[in-house]
């Protein structure tokens, strides 16, 4: 064989190679998906038992006055003893009617709601979770520490929901499903409901049973007082994502997290791409920094802990590098159809099985496993790959659809060069998608084309959006970009 | 039993009895086992409709 024949076929093995990469973080999505019926079976509530413990909640406020009373109302109707409940909201030095908000509250519940200030604020969630947390580990009352967020809201049979797995002296950490409750959401927002559901209630499931959970929920992760000693008493501030990293700490330090989907919280999500990008960001370049922080744990099991599994390091990096394998994929692709043809429209068709079938899977599930958020956003649910990537999967599975049948019904014939345009357009889609999604959030808001967003963006799809925010976010933590911790704005929306 | 049906307010907690709480999770236990069913059907209808597709290929 002539050297330029070998070249040939490494090239065309290594450009198989991107497109196999590609497909790697559906078969980390997949194997989570296999992982929820599993949790029917088996799940840590044959470990709980009825278990009230003293319990201080945590509420970090800046500006929340529109959103606080609501929520401060709601904890005060939970289900639970009244004397093994307080709250304490840590404000941080807002500028808005937040400490009256509190004031008035702690009045009408006397000794149950205690305002806590920092009269120098600004510094973000962690610090100011920190300032409470302190004061609270001054005397022994608390037995459990409760972190939320000021604009969600507590179903009344949560916390003990949550604390019952407490009752296990292995557990440290338990978080609960945060539910996108807005009274009459938008269109981000019912993508975001339904995000929530493959996120938290399908994916938290399935590494309940994996036995490493890769994230206690910020706006509701409850700790036992041991286990908040046990990982420094305080809250990591050095990352934009305290929740991972406390979560983190908690496991490799012996102790498990457990998910709790019957114990639900609503919380009001951005309506908008633009507010969606800046809080994604933040989260994404969160997770760059844990990645890193904890370069030492992944892939490699050791006792004590489950975090180095093959198949918790297998979801987290699915998530982590889809933008990349995106690119991977398209590369391949596209390089392919230059330097094989015939090996590309091949690959391209014998993956019409898994693409269709991924998406059918998943989005099955996803839809049965939270029937009420089904009857808000199930043509969120249907339309998450977005227009583009159904295109793709029929494209895939069916080759002549829009090359000949679609053409025939509208009366024309595609020339080889339309067909080429064609094909090249389909396959770097994935990469195009993300392009187009950066300029939704572009767009959005503007005076002549602020209507193109919403239709864009169930052209696009929210996962190639979400896939463009962690590239954007990438993009920033390795420039260096200023680490500012930026507040969603909320309106209290939320319905219970 | 529903532990629902005694929630009446801050006091609702009061008759939540050890015992509800532990028929609350019993009750859970069960409703979990609808992800079981789900992931099922869910698994099922995606083989149906990739072996449907593959015969009219």
């Amino acid at each position: 064989m002539s050297w330029p024949a070998i070249g040939h076929d490494a090239l065309v093995t290594l450009l198989v190679v991107l497109v196999v990469v590609g497909i790697v973080p559906a078969l980390g999505g997949i194997y989570q998906y296999l992982l929820v019926p599993v949790h029917g079976l088996r799940n840590h509530l044959r470990h709980a038992a009825p278990h009230l413990p003293r319990v201080a909640v945590v509420v970090p406020a800046w500006n929340e006055g529109a959103v606080l009373a609501a929520s401060l109302e709601r904890l005060m109707r939970l289900e639970y003893p009244a004397d093994r409940l307080r709250v304490y909201v840590v404000d941080d030095a807002s500028t808005d009617d937040t400490p009256d908000v509190v004031r008035a509250k702690a009045a009408e519940h006397p000794g149950r709601i205690h305002l806590l200030r920092r009269e120098q604020g600004g510094q973000g969630k962690a610090h100011t979770l920190n300032h409470g947390i302190e004061h609270l580990l001054r005397d022994d009352w608390m037995q459990a520490l409760l972190i939320m967020d000021a604009d969600v809201i507590y179903r009344p049979d949560s916390l003990r929901r949550m604390t019952r797995h407490l009752a296990d002296p292995q557990v440290g950490a338990v978080t609960a499903y945060i539910r996108e409750g807005s009274g009459r959401p938008g269109a981000v927002a019912r993508f975001i409901g339904y995000e929530y559901v493959t996120a938290q209630a399908c994916a938290r499931r399935a590494q309940n049973v994996m036995g490493a959970v890769a994230c206690l929920a910020g706006g509701a992760q409850l700790h036992t007082r041991a286990n908040l000693e046990a990982i420094g008493g305080r809250i990591d501030t050095s990352t934009l994502a305290e929740d991972t990293f406390s979560t983190f700490l908690t496991q490799l330090d012996g102790r498990t997290v457990v998910f709790d989907g019957q114990a639900v919280v609503l919380a009001e999500e951005p309506d908008s791409v633009r507010a969606l990008w800046k809080q994604r960001v933040r989260w994404a370049r969160g997770n760059v920094q844990i990645t890193a922080r904890f370069r030492r744990t992944w892939f490699r099991p050791a006792r004590g802990h489950r975090l180095g599994r093959l198949d918790f390091g297998l979801v987290w990096f699915s998530v982590f590098a889809l933008p990349f394998t995106l690119v991977a994929a398209s590369t391949g692709f596209i390089g392919l159809y230059f330097v094989s043809p015939g090996t590309a429209q091949t690959l391209f068709g014998q993956l019409w099985w898994f693409g269709l079938g991924t998406y059918l899977f998943i989005t099955i599930t996803t839809l049965l496993v939270d029937l009420d958020t089904a009857r808000r956003s199930w043509f969120e649910g249907l339309m998450f790959p977005g227009v583009g990537a159904l295109v793709l999967i029929v494209a895939s599975a069916t080759p002549g659809f829009w090359l000949d049948t679609v053409p025939a019904w509208l009366g024309i014939t595609l020339t080889p060069a339309g067909v080429e345009a064609w094909t090249l357009l389909l396959y770097s889609w994935p990469v195009l998608s993300m392009v187009l999604a950066r300029l939704i959030r572009d767009v959005e808001g503007t005076r002549l084309l602020g209507w193109t967003s919403r239709p864009l963006l169930y052209l696009v799809g929210y996962g190639p959006l979400l896939c463009a925010i962690t590239l954007d976010a990438y993009v920033r933590e390795w420039r260096g970009a200023a680490q500012t911790w930026d507040k969603t704005e909320k309106t209290g929306r939320v319905t219970a | 039993m529903n532990a629902h049906r005694h929630a009446d307010g801050p006091q609702g907690w009061a008759r939540l009895t050890d015992d509800d709480l532990v028929h609350e999770i019993a009750a859970n236990r069960r409703a979990e086992r609808w992800f079981t069913v789900a992931g099922a059907c869910a698994a099922l209808l995606t083989v149906l409709v990739v072996l449907v597709v593959a015969a009219l290929r």
